[in-house]
C-alpha cells in the first residue's frame, strides 16, 4: 500500500503551520494534516474514548481510511477490519507489530496512527544493527553527570521514555533490525508499563507509564524474520500483516497518480497514461503473486515488487522519455527500468522475467505486442 | 426499470396476504416466522421451494435429524445430468415454517417452479443460497455507509446481532433491503422472472383454493414483486416469460425428486452464486441459545476453539485467551455492537494469535480452525420411512446385475482383460471411491508402478457390514447414480489448494478404473485447472507421465486414446514445459528433472501430431534450456538429447556441447543427462562414442578417478547389452576388427561364492551401522 503525499493546501489552515509546511520537504503527519485532526477532535469531543487518546476509534479509523461526509481525505489502502484490528490492539494492553514486504507503507500506517491517537507521531525508534539501549530508553548528560551526579536534569529521555512519561504512541521502526538484547529492551516495559531508572534515588527511579502510552512496532518480512523475535516479546504484540492492495484498479489509480505527481513534482511534462500504467502494474503484480491473471503460476522472483516499486519504475521511465526520448513514454522505456528494479542481487530473476515476457506477455494483444517487442533490453 | 414497490401492502401484517422476505439459513428468520404464524394462525403457508415435492410434503414430518436437502436432479435428452439442493437445518426459516404451519394446523405447500424446469436457465445448484443478495450496486454502498466489510456482515448488523428486533421492524427493515437491491438491479435474469410468474399464479391459485388468510415465505428478493405480480402491477413485464418458453431447451428425459442427508460441512463449502449464510455452526449456536429465550453467548464457542487449537498442538495460553477475548469485546464495542459477533471473534484470533505473516487470501491454521469450529460438524440422517435416495437404489440395482451382492465375506478375483471383469471392477472402484462399506481392493496390479503389466488383474474382498447402508446412503448427496455420484466425489477431491503430484495421480487411475463414464468434462476441468496451478516441474512431469500411460499404452482400462484425456494430457504437455523453462537450479533432484525432460520428449514424439502439439514452440523450451549457462550440466546434456533424438539437433552441436562440459567435473552429469534422452541414437553414432574415447584418454589417472563416479552413473543407462553394442561401435571406427571388446569374465563358483558372502558381510555391517545404501 503506497502513500498519498498530497502537497495540495488544505481549504481552512492556520498560516503558522502552512508555512512551516512549505519549508518542510516532508512534514509529520501531524502537521500535513493539522486541520483534519482538529475537525474531527472537535467533532467527538463527547464520544468515549481510552484514556489518554485525542481521538475516538471510530475518529481514528475515519481519519486513516477517510470518510465523504466529514471530508476527510483517504490515506491509506486497506481493509476495514485490519485497520479496525490495528486500531483496538492499541487501545489494549499489548503493543501493535506490523509486519509485512518492503513498500507496504508499515511505517506510513503506523505515522499516521500515531498523529491520530497521540497527536504526535515523531517518537521514532530507528532500529538498525547499532541502535543500542541509550536510542531506546534515556541516556545521560555527561557533564551534568559528572558535575551533579544523577538527576532527572541530568538525564537525556529517549522516546520510549518521553512515551511512557506523556502518554503518547511510541513507533518502533524496523524492530527485527536490532539485535535481539537490545529487543527485549521492551519486555518489562510492555509488561509492567514501568521504566525502571536505577541510577535515580528512590523516589524517581520508577518511571511509571501514563495512560496513552503504547508501541507500534514495524517488522520487514524479507529482511530477517519475525521468527528471530523472542518468543516472549512476540506474546506482547498483536501482529498484523499489512498487505499489498488487493485490487488491481486501485492500485492502478494509486500508481497512476503517484507517478504523475512525482513527475510534476519534478517539472517533468510527461504522463503515464493509462494503459501503460496497466501494463506496468500488471506485470508487477503478476510476478509479485506469482500467477498470471489467469491463473497459471509462475515463479516466484527473491525481489520485492511493491506498489512503491512500481511507482518508482513509471517515474524513471517518465524522465527517461523526456531527457532521453520523444517526450512520451514508450513501453520499452518500462521495460529497461523493470530491469532495475527487478534485477538486484539475484541472476536467476532476470531468467525468470524473461520466462515471464517469452510465455506470458507474448500471448497477449493490444498493448503488449509493443511491451513484448521490447524484451531486448532484458538480454 | 421497476417501479417503487407498494411498501404498504408489503408491510401490511392485517392483510389476507402476509409477505414474509426471508434470507434463507437465518436464525432471525426463522425465530420471527415462527412468531408470525403462531400470531396470524393462517389457513396456508406458502414455501418458495420445488413444488413437485408437494405430494410428497408429509416426509418432511418424519422426524429426521437435521441438516438434510430435497434433492431434485434432471438427466437431459443431451445425456447431461444435474442436481440441485434445497437444504434445510434447524435455523432455516423454509423449515421452522414448515413445522410449525403443522403444529398450527395450516396447509403448507411449495409454490416454486420444479427445479428441472428451469436448470437450463439457472445453473445454481444451491438454491438457498443468497447470489441476488450479495451482489449490485446497492449492496456496495450500504457496506460502505454501515462501515462493514461485505454482505454477510452488513446482514448481520442490519438483523442478526438485534436480539430484540419486533417483527414489525424485520418486515420494514428487509423488504426495504431487499427491496433496494432489486430496485437497483440493472436487469432482472429470466430465471427469476419465470419463478415469479409461477410462484404468483400459485399464490392466486391458493386465494381460491383457501378461505382463510395467507401467508408467503420467499426470499427477500422476490417478495415485493410477487406482491406486485398480486397487485396487478407487474403486468408489464408478464411478455418476457412467454419469450422464454418459445426457445427450444434439451427435455428432460428422467427427472426426480427426493430427501437426502445433508452436511454443515456441505452447506459452508459453497461459494460464487452459490454461497449462502457461512458458518452455519456458529448461526447454530445462537438459534440454540436465543430459541431458550436467552442470550446468544460466544463463550463456548471459543472454549471450543482453544480446544481445538491446543489439540492441534498450538500454543494458547490463558494470557492468549484473555487477549483475544478482550479484542473481540473492544471490536465488538468499536463496530457499535452490544454482544461479540462472528466477525469479531476472528479478527480478535488473527490479531491476538496470529504472530507471523499472513499471506493473502491464505488462512493461518489458527483461523482455519475456528472457521472449522464455526463450521460445526453436524451430520443429517434421514429418519425410517422417508423414501430411499435414488443412489440406493441404483447400488442396489448394479450389484444384482454383476453378481456383487455383498453377502458373507469372501474374496473375488478379476482378470481386467476380460470385459465381464472389467465392469464389476469398475463397479467396485466406483463404490471405493464413494467409501462405501463391506468392499475392498486388496491386491492386484499396480497401476501407479506399473513394475509388471503382464498380468492385469486384481482381488477383491467383499462382504456385508453394518454401514454399508448408512455410507450409501451418506454417498446420496453426490448424486442419483453410482456413477455421477463417483464423478462428482473425485471432482470434490479434485477441487482445492495445491495437491501433490501423488494426490493428482491417485484422482487420475482413480478415475481410470472407475470407467470413462467417470471423466466428465467438470473433472477433466477441475484436473487441468489443478495442473495449471501446479508450479514444480517434477510433479508436473510424474502426473504427465501417468496420462501418457493411460493414453497411449493402457489396454486394460479402456482410456488409451480417449479424447478427454488427450485434452489433458496437452495441458500438462504445455505446463511441464513451461515450468521446464523456468526450472532454477535445483540440487539433489537431477535424476527426477532428467526423466521429467524423458518423460515430456517421449509424450512429444507420440502424441505430436494426434494432440497437434506446437513443436516449434516445444523445440523453442529445449534449445533456451540448452543454451542457459547456469543450468545444470546434466539438465542442459538432457536438453540437447531431446533435441538430437527428435532431429532438432545434428550431431555437430552435439558434439560442440560435448566440448564444452569436457571437464572432469561435468562430463560425467552431461552424459548422464544425454544419454537418458537420446539413447538410441547416442549409443550408434561413432564419432560421439569416439569423441568420449579421446576425451578420456587425456584425462590423467587422477583426473580419471575423480570423473568416474558420475561417469560410471552415465553409462548405466545402457543394458550391457547396448554398451557391448557402444565398444564394438567403438572400435570398429578405430579400426579395431579382430579384437572382442568384452572377455566373459572367468571366475570358478567356490570364489563366486566367497564374493557373495563378502558383500553381504559388508551390508550386513552398513546396516548395522545405518549408512545408507545398505539396503541393496
Amino acid at each position: 500500500m503506497a502513500k498519498r503525499k498530497s502537497a495540495r493546501k488544505p481549504a481552512v489552515a492556520s498560516q503558522g503551520p502552512d508555512d512551516e509546511r512549505q519549508e518542510l520537504q516532508r512534514p509529520a503527519a501531524e502537521v500535513l494534516y493539522a486541520e483534519e485532526l482538529a475537525r474531527l477532535q472537535a467533532a467527538d469531543a463527547d464520544q468515549p474514548r481510552p484514556h489518554g487518546w485525542k481521538l475516538s476509534p471510530l475518529s481514528v479509523l475515519n481519519f486513516v481510511l477517510g470518510s465523504e461526509d466529514l471530508g476527510i481525505r483517504p490515506k491509506f489502502v486497506g481493509r476495514r477490519g485490519f485497520l479496525e484490528r490495528c486500531i483496538v490492539a492499541l487501545a489494549t494492553n499489548r503493543g501493535l507489530m506490523l509486519i509485512g514486504e518492503p513498500g507496504t507503507a508499515k511505517s506510513y500506517l503506523s505515522e499516521l496512527l500515531a498523529a491520530a491517537i497521540s497527536g504526535d507521531s515523531t517518537l521514532t525508534i530507528q532500529g538498525s544493527a547499532g541502535t543500542t539501549e541509550d536510542n531506546i530508553r534515556y541516556s545521560w548528560n555527561y557533564a551534568l553527570l559528572v558535575a551533579e551526579g544523577p538527576s532527572e536534569k541530568s538525564l537525556v529521555p529517549a522516546p520510549l521514555y518521553h512515551g511512557l512519561k506523556r502518554g503518547q504512541i511510541v513507533r518502533f521502526e524496523e524492530i527485527t533490525r536490532c539485535p535481539l538484547e537490545i529487543q527485549d529492551t521492551l519486555l518489562s516495559i510492555l509488561s509492567d508499563r514501568v521504566m525502571k531508572i536505577p541510577e535515580l534515588s528512590d523516589s524517581s527511579s520508577s518511571l511509571y507509564a501514563t495512560n496513552g502510552f503504547n508501541v507500534i512496532a514495524t517488522a520487514n518480512t524479507r529482511d530477517r524474520g519475525v521468527n528471530e523475535m523472542s518468543a516472549a516479546l512476540k506474546r506482547r504484540f498483536n501482529f498484523e500483516t499489512v498487505h499489498p492492495i488487493a485490487e488491481l484498479a486501485e492500485e492502478m489509480a494509486l500508481v497512476e497518480r503517484e507517478t504523475n505527481q512525482m513527475l510534476s513534482r519534478a517539472t517533468v511534462p510527461v504522463t503515464l497514461s493509462p494503459q501503460l500504467t496497466e501494463l506496468l502494474v500488471t506485470t508487477f503484480r503478476e510476478l509479485r503473486n506469482a500467477k498470471t491473471g489467469d491463473g497459471k503460476g509462475l515463479e516466484s522472483l527473491s525481489t520485492v515488487l511493491s506498489t512503491a516499486e512500481a511507482v518508482s519504475t513509471g517515474f524513471a521511465a517518465g524522465i527517461h522519455a523526456y531527457f532521453y526520448g520523444s517526450g512520451e513514454v514508450e513501453p520499452g522505456h518500462l521495460v529497461q527500468h523493470l530491469v532495475g528494479s527487478v534485477l538486484k542481487d539475484n541472476p536467476d530473476d532476470l531468467k525468470k522475467l524473461r520466462h515471464y515476457f517469452n510465455h506470458v506477455v507474448k500471448a497477449r494483444r493490444g498493448a503488449w505486442k509493443p511491451f513484448y517487442e521490447a524484451r531486448r533490453h532484458l538480454d | 426499470m421497476t417501479p417503487e414497490p407498494d411498501w404498504q401492502a408489503l408491510t401490511d401484517l392485517d392483510a389476507r396476504v402476509v409477505w414474509f422476505p426471508v434470507r434463507h439459513h437465518s436464525p432471525t428468520c426463522a425465530r420471527l416466522v415462527t412468531k408470525l404464524i403462531r400470531q396470524m394462525r393462517p389457513a396456508v403457508t406458502l414455501i418458495e421451494g420445488p413444488s413437485d415435492f408437494n405430494d410428497r410434503i408429509d416426509e418432511l414430518f418424519l422426524g429426521h435429524d437435521l441438516p438434510i436437502a430435497i434433492y431434485s436432479y434432471t438427466r437431459r435428452s443431451d445425456g447431461q445430468r444435474r442436481g440441485a439442493y434445497y437444504p434445510y437445518c434447524s435455523y432455516s426459516p423454509e423449515w421452522q415454517a414448515i413445522q410449525t404451519s403443522r403444529e398450527q394446523e395450516a396447509a403448507v405447500r411449495f409454490i416454486d417452479l420444479p427445479w428441472a424446469e428451469m436448470a437450463s436457465l439457472d445453473d445454481a445448484s444451491h438454491r438457498y443460497a443468497d447470489a441476488e443478495l450479495r451482489r449490485g450496486r446497492y449492496v456496495r454502498q450500504l457496506c460502505e455507509r454501515f462501515g462493514v466489510e461485505d454482505f454477510d456482515d452488513l446482514w448481520d448488523r442490519l438483523v442478526e446481532t438485534q436480539p430484540d428486533l419486533s417483527l414489525a421492524d424485520y418486515l420494514e427493515r428487509v423488504h426495504q433491503f431487499c427491496g433496494h437491491v432489486r430496485l437497483w438491479e440493472e436487469e432482472i435474469s429470466q430465471s427469476d422472472l419465470r419463478r415469479e410468474a409461477f410462484m404468483a399464479a400459485g399464490i392466486e391459485r391458493a386465494l381460491e383454493e383457501f378461505e382463510g388468510r395467507v401467508l408467503v415465505v420467499t426470499g427477500g428478493f422476490h417478495s415485493s414483486a410477487l406482491c406486485d405480480w398480486l397487485n396487478g402491477r407487474q403486468e408489464a413485464d408478464s411478455t418476457e416469460p412467454a419469450e422464454v418458453d418459445a426457445e427450444p431447451e434439451p427435455m428432460p428425459v428422467e427427472r426426480g425428486i427426493a430427501l437426502t442427508p445433508y452436511s454443515y460441512e456441505q452447506l459452508d463449502s459453497l461459494s460464487g452464486y452459490n454461497a449462502g449464510m457461512p458458518s452455519p455452526g456458529f448461526y447454530h449456536q445462537v438459534w440454540h441459545d436465543r430459541k431458550q429465550g436467552g442470550e446468544f453467548s460466544y463463550r463456548p464457542l471459543l472454549a471450543r476453539v482453544a480446544q481445538a487449537l491446543r489439540k492441534r498442538k498450538q500454543v494458547v495460553s490463558t494470557a492468549d485467551l484473555i487477549a483475544v477475548e478482550t479484542m473481540a469485546r473492544a471490536l465488538a464495542s468499536l463496530r457499535g455492537r452490544t454482544t461479540v459477533w462472528r466477525r469479531d471473534l476472528l479478527d480478535a484470533v488473527t490479531g491476538a494469535l496470529v504472530k507471523e505473516e499472513l499471506e493473502y487470501g491464505c488462512d493461518s491454521p489458527f483461523l482455519e480452525e475456528v472457521l472449522r469450529v464455526f463450521r460445526g460438524r453436524r451430520r443429517g440422517r434421514l429418519a425410517d420411512g422417508a423414501q430411499l435416495p435414488p443412489l440406493v437404489e441404483n447400488i442396489r440395482q448394479l450389484l444384482a446385475e454383476h453378481d456383487l451382492v455383498p453377502g458373507r465375506k469372501c474374496e473375488r478375483e478379476l482378470n481386467l482383460l476380460e470385459p465381464g471383469d472389467l465392469a464389476k471392477s469398475r463397479v467396485l472402484h466406483r463404490l471405493r471411491i464413494l467409501e462405501i462399506g463391506g468392499f475392498r481392493r486388496i491386491d492386484g496390479t499396480d497401476f501407479a508402478v506399473r513394475d509388471d503389466l503382464v498380468r492385469l488383474w486384481e482381488l477383491w474382498q467383499i462382504g456385508w457390514t453394518p454401514n454399508y447402508d448408512a455410507s450409501s446412503i451418506e454417498a446420496s448427496r453426490y448424486g442419483t447414480t453410482l456413477d455421477e455420484a463417483a464423478t462428482a466425489r473425485l471432482v470434490e477431491r479434485a477441487t482445492g489448494d495445491s495437491h501433490t503430484a501423488d494426490e493428482l495421480a491417485g484422482i487420475l487411475l482413480d478415475a481410470a478404473f472407475a470407467g470413462v463414464e467417470v471423466l466428465t468434462p467438470e473433472l477433466i476441468d477441475r484436473l487441468e485447472q489443478q495442473i495449471h496451478q501446479h508450479g514444480e516441474f517434477a510433479a508436473v512431469a510424474g502426473t504427465l507421465r501417468h496420462l501418457l500411460f493411460l493414453y497411449s499404452y493402457d489396454e486394460a482400462l479402456g482410456t488409451a486414446g480417449s479424447s478427454q484425456l488427450g485434452q489433458l494430457l496437452r495441458e500438462a504437455f504445455t505446463r511441464a514445459a513451461w515450468l521446464l523453462e523456468g526450472l532454477g537450479q535445483s540440487g539433489g533432484q537431477d535424476q527426477q528433472l532428467i526423466e521429467g525432460i524423458r518423460v515430456l520428449v517421449e509424450t512429444f514424439e507420440l502424441t505430436e501430431h494426434m494432440l497437434d502439439l506446437n513443436r516449434e514452440e516445444f523445440l523453442g523450451v529445449l534449445s533456451r534450456v540448452e543454451a542457459d549457462h547456469d543450468q545444470l550440466p546434466s539438465i542442459r546434456g538432457a536438453a540437447v538429447g531431446g533435441l538430437w533424438s527428435l532431429h532438432a539437433a545434428d550431431t555437430e552441436q552435439v558434439l560442440a556441447d560435448l566440448l564444452l562440459f569436457s571437464d572432469v567435473d561435468h562430463l560425467g552429469d552431461f552424459l548422464t543427462g544425454l544419454f537418458h534422452l537420446a539413447r538410441e541414437v547416442a549409443q550408434r553414432n561413432p564419432q560421439l562414442v569416439r569423441n568420449i574415447d579421446e576425451l578420456l584418454l587425456s584425462f590423467s589417472g587422477d583426473d580419471f578417478l575423480q570423473a568416474l563416479p558420475s561417469l560410471r552413473l552415465s553409462f548405466t543407462s545402457f543394458t550391457p547389452r547396448e554398451k557391448h553394442h557402444m565398444l564394438t561401435t567403438l572400435f570398429d571406427s578405430l579400426g579395431i576388427r579382430e579384437m572382442q571388446p568384452l572377455h566373459a569374465l572367468e571366475v570358478d563358483s567356490a570364489t563366486a561364492a566367497e564374493a557373495l558372502a563378502f558383500e553381504d558381510r559388508l551390508y550386513r555391517t552398513l546396516r548395522k551401522y545405518g549408512i545408507r545404501g545398505a539396503d541393496q
